[in-house]
């Protein structure tokens, strides 16, 4: 296959430090020569290689804006620009970064003690545990705020029972940070493999996220320690906070999956030739790529801006909604077009193209493109329109 | 153990090549790290942390900045500074004139190990490393497939038609790395931060008389005409002409 090009129509790699680049060109060339040869082959199989998250470890990745417990202390618009080159080869990958990073390392980081800390951080940024996040459940996905799982607290321990559904990882995961209800109040858990009373059977019959593991938590009078609740977090506000810096990885990943369908097309465009000459010759093509390269171009300056915003703490969670929300849809509508001008071929794994679009399908559901309208219909009026 | 990695810029494999009144047009060039030299800064970083020591970079370059993010990814992998000769006019198919430009500056240096790319993949001349050796009067080993140092002994391995030679040389030494030698790992981003505060000098050198061959002129490869289907009844029918074709047509049989 030709060498992948990227897209900076506006020139927008002049604004970041050489730090910055160097990271993403690291993490371009690891894709490349690691990840880009075999990754159709782990989406048919529906596998993801246990190695991949040791050498992300290794490389550092996982929750590398944490500036604690050896964690590289680096800019939130770094950890964009890794989640861009990660989501262009498969959204799986991006994924399993931020599931270790935003939504494992940081609860604990945030959240959590001294003893949490210390026990599970170091490890888990060198990609030797693994980590996974179980909100959603079986019947509350929109809504997590009405979850069903419960802890009680005895006298030495904490006892949950509840489902959690389609939980990254949980089959692999070392550990589980599960949002239930004590009293009444949401709360962390820190759960363990192995601890009794907990079982994480993996999902299968996916056509989207195929190279990525998905699993249900079941927790079955699982009886816990007491020092596994996170101590410095109650509510909404934990998982809310986590997800958030999960959507930001998103609003830069998604637009790494509209580069590479837009790669894919400019390159099919040019030499497939029909009706005598090339495919990209005719107005309707040009069209779509003029189209692409304008919506990629608006989310890159977007995806910075938002960057440097919450490199500076400026950032509000509305900022990363409609960001969420505008590079999601924008890649997934250039996914669609991206298979229209490949034809037949675009639903072949010789290109990339069918995979991202089934990919993008998930990726649009960490807070739909709905919920994310009601969020910013809720700021706009002031009224809140989710129930 | 000193050891000076020799690193070449060379333009980026996805330049346009674009020919002007038989000239290359190098205007709209971007450069890398030519693919050979990261060997070289790999080995020299594996030779550092077995037996300590340090790792220098050296370039020799025109006044162009762009290449220094690369260059510092070279530190990013473990060397330990970069010193980039910049130089008027600089041009990467002047082996001779650069070979002594560069030994000049080795001369200083007090290296025991100085290793390279076997070749540059701009002009493929696999001259400058073996000249620089010359220059220094110090042995060399080009297109090593393998190198160890024991108890300060270097053994290189380098393929031979239809053979391996294995050669034994203690230091100084200049050794020309072959493709693959070993593999080039991927930094940490702790190590990408620890590039930054890594010394990164320039120096500016002037340019120096040499006898290096001029090019005459450059053209691209005739573009490829069309191709033809050979129609026919039958398979037979049909490699009946084309032999037919590649008879009297192509003359190749
Ligand atoms: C591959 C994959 C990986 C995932 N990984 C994780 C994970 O690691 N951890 C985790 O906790 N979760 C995970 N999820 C779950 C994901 O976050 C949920 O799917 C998401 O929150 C949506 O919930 P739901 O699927 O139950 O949809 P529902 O909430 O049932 O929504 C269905 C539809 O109803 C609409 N809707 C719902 N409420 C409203 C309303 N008030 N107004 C208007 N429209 C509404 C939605 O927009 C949507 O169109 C994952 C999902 C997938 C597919």
């Amino acid at each position: 296959m030709e060498k992948y090009e990227s897209v900076d129509f506006y020139n927008i790699d002049q604004h970041f430090t050489e730090e910055e680049i160097m990271v993403r060109d690291l993490v371009r060339s690891w894709v490349e020569e690691e990840i880009m040869p075999h990754i159709e082959d782990y989406n048919s199989k529906g596998i993801f290689p246990r190695e991949i998250i040791s050498e992300m470890g290794e490389m550092g990745l996982f929750g590398c804006y944490l500036d604690e417990h050896g964690c590289a202390g680096f800019s939130h618009t770094a950890y964009g620009l890794i989640c861009q080159e990660l989501e262009r080869a498969d959204s799986a990958l991006r994924s399993c970064l931020s599931i270790q990073g935003s939504l494992s390392m940081l609860p604990i980081s945030l959240f959590g003690d001294k003893n949490q800390k210390e026990k599970y951080l170091p490890k888990m940024r060198q990609g030797k545990l693994v980590g996974c996040f179980g909100l959603t459940e079986p019947d509350h996905g929109s809504d997590p705020t009405n979850m069903a799982t419960k802890a009680i607290e005895t006298e030495d321990s904490f006892v949950l029972n509840g489902t959690k559904m389609w939980i990254t990882n949980g089959t692999i995961a070392d550990l589980a940070i599960i949002w239930g209800k004590l009293e009444g109040k949401i709360r962390g858990f820190i759960i363990e493999k192995g601890d009794k009373g907990f079982s994480a059977p993996e999902m299968k019959g996916k056509h989207s996220f195929k190279a990525s593991i998905t699993s249900e938590l079941v927790l079955q009078d699982c009886k816990i320690p007491k020092d596994r609740i996170l101590p410095n977090v109650e509510g909404m506000r934990g998982p809310l906070t986590c997800l958030s810096q999960a959507r930001f990885g998103i609003v830069w990943g998604s637009l790494g999956a509209a580069m590479c369908c837009y790669d894919a097309s400019v390159k099919y465009a040019k030499s497939r030739i029909m009706f005598g000459k090339p495919i990209g010759s005719f107005q309707l093509v040009q069209n779509k790529l003029a189209w692409m390269l304008r919506e990629i171009t608006k989310g890159q300056l977007l995806a910075y801006h938002l960057g440097r915003a919450k490199d500076k703490g400026e950032e509000t969670s509305e900022m990363i909604t409609l960001g969420k929300m505008n590079n999601v849809d924008m890649a997934m509508q250039i996914a669609r077009m991206a298979r229209d001008i490949h034809g037949a071929n675009g639903i072949l794994n010789e290109y990339p193209v069918m995979r991202h679009m089934a990919n993008l399908e998930s990726v649009s559901l960490q807070g739909t493109y709905d919920i994310h309208n009601l969020i910013l219909g809720r700021w706009i009026t002031g009224i809140q329109a989710f129930k | 153990m000193n050891i000076v990695v020799l690193v070449k810029m060379v333009p980026d494999t996805e330049s346009r090549l674009e020919i002007v009144d038989g000239k290359v047009n190098e205007s709209g060039f971007k450069y890398m790290v030519n693919p050979y030299d990261e060997f070289a800064v790999e080995q020299a970083v594996q030779f550092k942390e077995a037996n300590g020591g340090k790792v220098t970079i050296l370039s020799l370059f025109s006044n162009d900045g762009s290449i220094d993010t690369d260059l510092r990814k070279m530190m990013a992998i473990g060397a330990d500074e970069a010193i980039v000769l910049r130089q008027d006019n600089y041009r990467g198919d002047k082996p001779s004139a650069n070979a002594t430009v560069l030994s000049n500056a080795i001369k200083e240096m007090e290296a025991d190990l100085i290793i390279g790319g076997v070749q540059g993949i701009d002009y493929y001349q696999s001259a400058t490393g073996p000249m620089i050796a010359h220059m220094l009067g110090i042995p060399h080993i080009s297109g090593v497939t393998n190198l160890e140092l024991n108890d300060g002994k270097f053994t290189a391995k380098r393929q031979v038609e239809g053979g391996l030679q294995i050669i034994e040389c203690s230091n100084p030494l200049l050794v020309t790395c072959q493709k693959d030698m070993t593999k080039v790992r991927f930094p940490a981003l702790k190590d990408i931060m620890m590039s930054k505060r890594k010394p990164f000098e320039s120096r500016t050198v002037e340019p120096v008389e040499s006898n290096d061959v001029e090019t005459a002129e450059c053209s691209l490869p005739p573009a490829r005409g069309g191709g033809m289907i050979i129609e026919g009844e039958s398979s037979e029918d049909k490699v009946d002409k084309l032999i037919e074709k590649l008879k009297t047509e192509a003359k190749v049989i």
